[in-house]
């Protein structure tokens, strides 16, 4: 009884520094963004407390709030897949054998930890219209290349393909799920006569399904949320094309000082996300339980 | 034992939440500003109510401040200055080249606002308004400093009769025009008096080539294109601050920004907003007969363009129904903020750049100086700066008299201004549609912001 009195002490002792870090900097500061949220606050002044009107602005008169959420969705159907597809195929390859795989696996993964602004900002210019080494690339091979960020049909496209660069960390989870798998499944395949792709479609995709949907998840909640690299590039131009909800609370917040309004923004957005991944864990549970 | 057992649970509860309360608490601060010129009659003895410096102690004042390269260079320099010759203040810079409206947002509504901040005549109105500043009337009644500073500046510095920060510089925007490039194509120079169509003519005649080799007849790709959307032609702005309307339903802000789109789309002699960031240089590289800008651009233009070509400045031209194209009149100013308990030695500092003559004397570097006995000098005229080559000065003076104050609102400028007027001039929205969504949507802009 002691023993367990003395584990319970230590239990609340060691936690405590855990939980005032989490009740001072994460659960306060949600609690009153939520008050926030129904108050007409500029910063300046005392909150003023106004009801639902901001979420009644939000829905139904916002234009921006429905043209920067459709950027964002429209981002993440063309992000998130090609960055998934695109890091599952390099962890593949880099689950191979060979001397050379862990160099690989520090270039890839080396854009993820380097500042984001920095890269962004060489991007941009890589891909500048007149001037950019991107065109200049094409234009040896007799490609007239587009004005990438400023044109409206390929901005989003242009972000997305910059957005490629950050797989890394995708790649990383992939190949770590990759590798867990018994080696004695392929050899077992491979006696059966099946071969790479076939391997792959039905060893490594079943049992790294459970990776694939964290990735998945994850992926979108990282494009919902994506700020600095349409801020950077594109500014969110041309014509608000590339506008991205994430912007829209800043500015709703630090340019414009409607605080309220933003962190009512930031709630919708939280249970935007909130759905959509909960129809996905939904939608793909059956993917998920392979082991069944 | 079950008794026991929730009271246990109980008193961790309480535990729980008195360690939430004392942490909400201890962080939490008042944001609303202690008074405001609207409820109190007291802040004119602010000099009374600061504690001064301890004796032997330094006081760290800090100013946020915005600029370009150049700007922030000189102000460095001014203040280094100060710094040197004061041993009881020592001012420290936080220099924001850009988004310096975010910063001083999260520095107010975080309560951790310089003590001193630099301040526009077209945005200061609403926080002095708020209170946030301190004004500065006994300061500059104790130093003798009441009309030294040119007069048309003071009204956007001031809020129901006080003043709330003293003018450094001003800026009217004029024409940058490439005398190279006009003599070689023999198109007559621009001069004070010409007209729209003088200059229209100009650029079309000056845009020649394709591609990357393309020479433009005038960039009105930056920023710029916004602003002189603003209040292109007199009297017809896109709003009105003071009944809180829109005007942008007016046949002068119609035809301002039909003038614009027609540049844009039908002559073709700018770059529109949107082709911006593809374009390879400035009117620093040759790419641009002319170009809209202000004295903050003279020292980069003089540093940039160097030998390259020959240039010079002239007024905006003139509209036969409007008479001259209207430019903002950009004041920059410091104010003192009514939190910080050193307001004398901030004053100090203020009183140093806005009214000494070794700052002013260089401000033209940046800007036009905004004391009288400085700027009103016979010799101001004729003199140039060290390094730069020689230029037509008195249309700094001639900008001023088609220049025109006004409350600027970053969230209708930025957020439905620009986004309508980017589609207009990129031949995407026709001008009616644009007329239609600046003046409703800025009107349910306009209305929420009244009830602020």
């Amino acid at each position: 009884m002691r023993q367990r009195k003395r584990q319970t002490k230590y239990f609340y002792m060691f936690i405590s520094p855990w939980l005032a870090g989490f009740f001072s900097l994460t659960f306060i500061p949600l609690a009153y963004s939520i008050y926030l949220s129904f108050t007409q606050y500029n910063g300046i002044s005392i909150p003023k407390f106004i009801g639902i009107r901001n979420y009644t602005d939000i829905l139904f008169y916002d234009d921006l709030f429905r043209k920067s959420l459709i950027n964002s969705f429209v981002y993440a159907v063309i992000a998130v897949p090609s960055s998934l597809i695109l890091a599952l195929l390099i962890a593949f390859l880099l689950s191979k054998e060979s001397k050379t795989s862990n160099l690989f696996q520090i270039v890839f993964f080396f854009p993820s930890i380097a500042a984001g602004a920095a890269v962004y900002t060489v991007i941009k210019l890589l891909l500048k219209g007149e001037g950019g080494l991107i065109n200049y690339l094409l234009s040896v091979f007799h490609i007239t290349g587009p004005n990438w960020l400023t044109d409206a049909k390929w901005a989003m496209i242009a972000l997305a393909i910059a957005n490629l660069i950050f797989c890394g960390q995708q790649m990383l989870i992939f190949l770590a799920g990759i590798k867990q798998i018994p080696a004695s499944y392929y050899e077992a395949a491979k006696i059966d006569g099946a071969g790479s792709a076939k391997c792959f479609f039905t060893i490594t995709l079943p049992l790294i399904s459970n990776v694939f949907v964290f990735n998945l998840v994850m992926g979108i909640i990282s494009a919902f949320q994506i700020f600095v690299q349409p801020l950077i590039m594109t500014d969110g131009g041309p014509f608000k094309k590339t506008y991205m909800y994430g912007m829209y609370i800043y500015d709703s917040g630090f340019s414009y000082g409607r605080f309220g309004y933003a962190a009512s923004l930031a709630w919708v957005m939280y249970l935007i996300i909130l759905f959509i991944s909960m129809v996905i864990l939904r939608s793909l549970q059956k993917l998920m339980n392979y082991e069944d | 034992m079950m008794k026991k057992k929730k009271v246990k649970k109980i008193i961790n509860l309480v535990l729980m939440l008195a360690v939430m309360l004392s942490v909400v608490t201890g962080c939490g601060s008042s944001t609303a500003p202690a008074s405001s010129p609207e409820n109190t009659a007291g802040a004119e003895n602010a000099e009374s109510e600061a504690p001064a410096a301890t004796d032997g102690e330094k006081v760290e004042l800090r100013f946020l401040l915005w600029g370009n390269q150049k700007e922030i260079e000189y102000r460095e320099k001014w203040t280094e200055q100060f710094n040197a010759a004061n041993d009881k203040i020592h001012v420290n810079l936080e220099a924001i080249p850009e988004g310096f409206h975010d910063k001083l947002t999260l520095q107010i509504s975080s309560d951790t606002l310089a003590d001193m901040v630099m301040i526009a005549g077209d945005f200061g109105g609403a926080y002095f308004k708020k209170g946030l500043f301190a004004p500065l009337d006994s300061y500059i009644e104790a130093d003798g400093l009441k009309d030294v500073w040119v007069d048309g500046v003071m009204d956007g510095l001031s809020y129901n009769g006080s003043v709330y920060a003293a003018p450094t510089s001003f800026n009217a925007a004029f024409i940058f025009y490439n005398k190279t490039m006009f003599e070689e194509n023999n198109v007559p120079l621009p001069t004070k008096n010409w007209t729209e169509e003088d200059f229209v003519a100009a650029a079309k005649a000056l845009t020649k080539g394709e591609g990357e080799n393309k020479v433009w007849g005038v960039d009105l790709s930056s920023w710029w294109s916004y602003e002189l959307a603003r209040n292109l032609y007199d009297g017809y702005k896109a709003w009105d601050w003071e009944s809180g309307t829109m005007t942008a339903d007016t046949q002068g802000y119609r035809d301002g920004l039909e003038f614009l789109r027609k540049l844009y789309q039908d002559e073709k002699v700018s770059p529109t907003p949107t082709m911006a960031a593809d374009i390879g240089g400035t009117f620093e590289t040759g790419k641009f007969a002319m170009t809209v800008g202000a004295a903050w651009d003279m020292e980069s233009f003089n540093s940039g363009i160097g030998d390259s070509f020959e240039w010079d400045i002239v007024t905006f031209p003139s509209n036969p129904a409007y008479g001259q194209w209207r430019s903002p009149l950009w004041t920059t100013a410091i104010g003192i903020s009514e939190k910080t308990p050193y307001k004398a030695e901030a004053w100090e500092y203020i009183k140093y750049m806005a009214a000494s003559e070794e700052v002013q004397g260089e401000m033209e570097n940046i800007g036009l100086p905004t004391l009288k006995s400085i700027c009103e000098k016979d010799t101001f005229i004729t003199s140039i700066p060290d390094g730069w080559k020689p230029f037509n000065k008195q249309v700094y003076f001639d900008a001023l008299e088609y220049s025109v104050d006004g409350v600027v609102l970053n969230e209708i400028k930025d957020e439905i201004i620009k986004v309508e007027c980017e589609l207009l001039f990129a031949g995407e929205q026709d001008l009616d549609t644009t007329l239609k969504n600046i003046q409703t949507k800025g009107q349910l802009k306009l209305d929420r912001m009244k009830e602020e």
